[in-house]
């Protein structure tokens, strides 16, 4: 067995409700004996003994350190986040690491909170140095460990890395690999990104390169530092028997290509074939003129990695950027983090926010009379945009009022570190809102029919359809059955202008807010598990939904109103006003495999007709059925959910029959 | 203009290269025994009625084509269109054609038994920019084969059978007519590829195999031959549009690997399964 299949069965041999014990021990035991500690570089204090008595393991099969220890939850022993968290769902400044190492990250701090001379500042740099040092310690003990166990590069690395810069491929792997555990597993969140990675990494690439090493042995490295994101994750989806960790169903995102796709984009590629876990998403910034062969090299890849990969249209995102007013460098340089989630890098953490559009349509919809979309339209935006608006100036409140002086996230956070301030006082130029148009398709569907049947056709009055959805179309079966055959969105039809109207509405609401000058919001069409579970509390919809269906999905039609092949749907949906949207995603779902460039001309089809996302998945439906009655046979078998990839048998009832009643092309 | 066709479709991939528009004309002069397309046979409208769907509502009584069935129990196969129509729906999707190198296939039913409808819908796709293929028989007056020619860029040419006895007795027409115009087109300098209908029964035997890769190996412009194993699709809709359902065995992956190798044995031409 390869050590590749070693670390692939020790992930699969892992125990999903397994907590990371040693970590919560040790935090339970300092939650007691620091009770009294108030000062200012608590923070650091715990993290420092933490960091400085946990175990420091080393396998055989281990490319590089860095490895939790787990077991069963104990009685009394349960996970204290109120001791050491972060927000997590950011892309740390991996670049700078390797370029400098947290010891220049903390000379910068120190010179900066030196010039700065606040006392938040002076404690800032106080914390930083505390933490600073832990990680070189917990580095050092790594090396030995891997001395004692005769693994010498590892040894030579840790006994530099991550405190100094990266010298080399590995180094800065290993760099990355322990900075990124202790941010995610030990001060503890979901969804730290990996960046830009095959920009920041080429240099170390091509110098291993032309050291002599090959492209194959390089590949193999890198799906070892691949198969690490496995480990830390769990396997089960966020919202169903979730391994009680911190960073439990994390999804890591590697984001690469943009405008300058390079030699290690390919070889990302390669090695996430090698690698083939739920982990990580690799997520490819298409600009699809940018590489012909790096385009071929994506298509490809994705016959192995289906529900693995994110492909953003990478041009039209930095149009929309630009066009928000952000700074031309500043939008090239964006990212995702998960789950399809923009990023503005390693400026700031993201926020997130699913506006309530379906139960707001409906409430708008029965609150009066309308004569005409316009009116409905008008209100619509209105409550969405006092929603919106809410969770803004919740979130800027917020900014200023000093949760702590520290978290580790503020050595990652490049704007933080140089202001030495805390990241969620707002101190970027850069802090992303996203906000989110749940069931966008559904909502589209409703106008329609109003349109035409209420307000067009008068084939019955406002005041009795809203009565037919009271009633849930009950009495009503032949009108329903008449809605359900009318042409909805995904069809490449005049009813797809409703859906775009009301994906209008919602940007216009997004625009009409009002923000700091450094708080950009960003809307998208994304609905992640919403479409599923909002849909038990909301009544019948004017599309024909009953109440409690589910919603549509992200930005796709309502399932099974698509019945007119794949190029009318992507026709369809590039009829929303993708050009302003910046986040979210899309599923398209196939019922067989395709050849890579059929993929490829689907997909820059597609994005030549404004499009903005896809993440592509196989179904074989026969397979899934026989996974649910059989899910020992499947351990391994992985789906597309609405961003990301999970492991079939880890999901919900209701989650696996969703994914079985999508509608496959 | 106006013809018949009973579809139209989308996102074709295996009938010529990348991504296509397939437009499925209505009515064929060949009655082959295991046809998968049966309502392309008739020329006229037909009723398509799936009982295992129907409700029993009894609305499509007397009912005119623009009724539609909210369970998909009746559809009405045929319909009239103009060459303007066929061009609209094929021009929407130019931008995947564009991307993959794909374009329009006239398919059927036989295009050629509407030779003219097909010659316009062919010059106006060529007219913008669109690549054209044509699957077809080969049963048709050789002047309309010419000119229908002149605008296609690619023939899928369908060998039901190598024996013209047999061809007559498997589609009510023999292949002496058929096997001239493959010539006429080959000496045109037409890309062509050989679609090989393959039914148990039928046609599964050595000599035909031998006879695809023979007849490949006599043309300069063939450019691969498809083996297209017999499937049971038309079965449903033989039921459906009331006719006798005839059924063949369908073959075994070994076997369809074993008949790519028989006619690859004979021949340098491609063969591929399609």
């Amino acid at each position: 067995m390869t050590k590749l299949e070693q670390l692939k069965k020790l992930v699969f041999e892992s125990d999903n409700s397994a907590a990371f014990i040693e970590r919560d021990r040790i935090l339970c035991r300092l939650e007691a004996e620091m009770a009294d500690y108030t000062s200012g570089d608590r923070y650091a204090v715990i993290l420092s003994k933490l960091l400085a008595e946990v175990s420091t393991p080393v396998l055989d099969c281990d490319y590089f350190a860095g490895r939790m220890v787990e077991g069963l939850p104990e009685e009394g022993v349960c996970s204290p986040s109120r001791l050491l968290f972060s927000t997590g769902h950011m892309n740390p400044d991996y670049a700078k690491l390797l370029k400098v190492g947290l010891g220049g990250i903390l000379d910068e701090i120190k010179s900066n909170a030196a010039k700065i001379n606040t006392p938040d500042a002076l404690e800032f740099a106080h914390n930083a140095e505390i933490v600073v040092l832990a990680v070189r310690n917990l580095a050092a003990r790594y090396s030995a460990e891997a001395e004692r166990v005769e693994k010498a590069e590892m040894a030579a690395a840790l006994s530099r890395v991550p405190f100094e810069p990266a010298y080399d491929f590995y180094s800065a792997l290993q760099s990355i690999w322990l900075v990124h555990i202790v941010a995610s597993c030990y001060v503890g969140s979901r969804d730290y990104a990996f960046g830009r990675f095959d920009e920041y990494m080429l240099p170390y690439y091509k110098q291993a390169l032309s050291e002599g090493n090959t492209e194959a042995e390089l590949d193999e490295l890198l799906a070892g530092f691949f198969m690490k994101t496995n480990e830390i994750c769990g396997r089960a989806t966020h919202n169903y028997n979730i391994k009680p960790i911190l960073p439990q169903s994390s999804k890591q995102y590697v984001n690469i290509g943009g405008e300058h796709p390079n030699e290690l984009s390919r070889a990302v590629l390669r090695a996430a074939i090698i690698n083939n876990m739920a982990q990580p998403q690799i997520t490819v910034l298409l600009s699809p003129s940018a590489d012909a062969e790096f385009n071929h090299a994506v298509f490809t890849a994705l016959e192995a990695l289906t529900d693995k990969m994110n492909i953003y249209n990478y041009d039209l995102v930095v149009r929309a950027l630009i066009n928000k007013g952000v700074e031309p460098s500043v939008a090239k340089n964006h990212t995702y983090s998960a789950c399809c989630t923009f990023d503005f890098n390693y400026h700031s953490f993201r926020r997130e926010y699913f506006a309530a559009a379906p139960q707001m349509f409906l409430e708008v919809i029965k609150s009066g009379s309308y004569e005409s979309v316009d009116g409905i339209l008008a209100d619509f935006q209105s409550k969405l945009r006092e929603g919106m608006q809410r969770y803004a100036d919740l979130e800027q409140k917020r900014i200023g009022g000093h949760r702590q002086a520290f978290v580790f996230d503020c050595l990652l956070l490049s704007d933080s570190a140089v202001m030495c301030k805390y990241p969620d006082s707002g101190v970027s130029p850069y802090n992303a809102l996203n906000y989110f148009c749940p069931g966008v398709a559904t909502l589209g569907d409703s106008l329609m029919v109003l349109d035409k049947l209420v307000f067009k056709d008068k084939r019955i009055s406002y005041a009795e359809f809203m009565n037919v959805l009271e009633n849930n179309f009950e009495g009503y079966e032949e009108l329903h059955g008449e809605i359900l055959a009318m042409t909805h969105f995904g069809n490449d039809s005049d009813a797809d202008e409703y859906t775009a109207l009301v994906g209008k509405a919602f940007l216009d609401a997004v625009d009409e807010l009002t923000l700091k000058d450094n708080f950009f919001a960003i809307g998208g069409f994304y609905s992640l598990e919403r479409d599923n579970v909002w849909a038990s509390g909301i009544g019948a919809t004017p599309d024909g939904r009953l109440a409690g269906q589910p919603l549509s999905e992200n930005q796709s039609p309502t399932y099974g109103m698509d019945k007119s092949g794949i190029t009318a749907l992507l026709h369809s949906i590039s009829k929303l006003p993708f050009d302003r949207t910046a986040t979210g995603g899309l599923n398209l779902t196939f019922g067989q495999k395709q050849p890579p460039e059929i993929l490829e001309a689907l997909v820059l089809s597609y994005f030549k007709m404004g499009g903005f996302h896809v993440g592509i998945s196989v179904l074989d439906r026969e397979e899934l059925k026989d996974a649910m009655a059989h899910p020992e046979k499947y351990p391994t078998l992985t789906v597309r959910l609405y961003g990301f990839s999970e492991y079939f048998v880890s999901l919900p009832e209701w989650q696996q029959l969703a994914v079985i009643n999508r509608t496959a092309y | 203009m106006n013809g018949k066709i009973f579809d139209i479709q989308k996102f074709c991939t295996s009938d010529g290269p990348g991504i296509r528009t397939t437009v499925f004309f209505k009515g064929c002069p060949l009655h082959c025994l295991w046809c998968h397309n049966p309502e392309s046979q008739s020329s006229e409208r037909q009723v398509m009625f799936y009982a295992d769907k129907c409700r029993g509502c009894g609305k499509c009584k007397n009912a005119d084509d623009s009724f539609v069935c909210y369970n998909d129990a009746r559809r009405v196969c045929g319909k009239t269109v103009t060459v303007d129509e066929v061009t609209r729906e094929v021009l929407r999707d130019k931008v995947f054609y564009e991307t993959s190198g794909g374009g329009v296939t006239l398919s059927g039913g036989e295009p050629l038994y509407q030779a003219d409808f097909a010659l316009e819908i062919l010059k106006r796709a060529r007219k913008n920019g669109i690549r054209t293929a044509i699957e077809t028989c080969g049963f048709a007056p050789k002047e309309k084969l010419r000119q229908i020619a002149e605008y296609t860029d690619l023939f899928l040419f369908d060998v039901k059978e190598t024996d013209a006895q047999l061809h007559q007795s498997f589609t009510g027409v023999d292949n002496v007519l058929i096997l001239e115009n493959l010539r006429l087109i080959d000496s045109l300098g037409k890309d062509i590829i050989l679609r090989c209908p393959i039914v148990p029964g039928c046609n599964a035997r050595t000599e035909h195999y031998k006879g695809i890769a023979e007849l490949a190996n006599s043309l300069a412009s063939v450019k691969g031959i498809e083996i297209e194993p017999y499937h049971s699709l038309g079965e449903g809709k033989n039921v459906a549009l009331g006719n006798e359902s005839r059924v063949f065995r369908t073959l075994t992956a070994e076997e369809i690997e074993d008949i790519l190798v028989t006619v690859r044995k004979y021949t340098d031409v491609p063969v591929s399964k399609s």
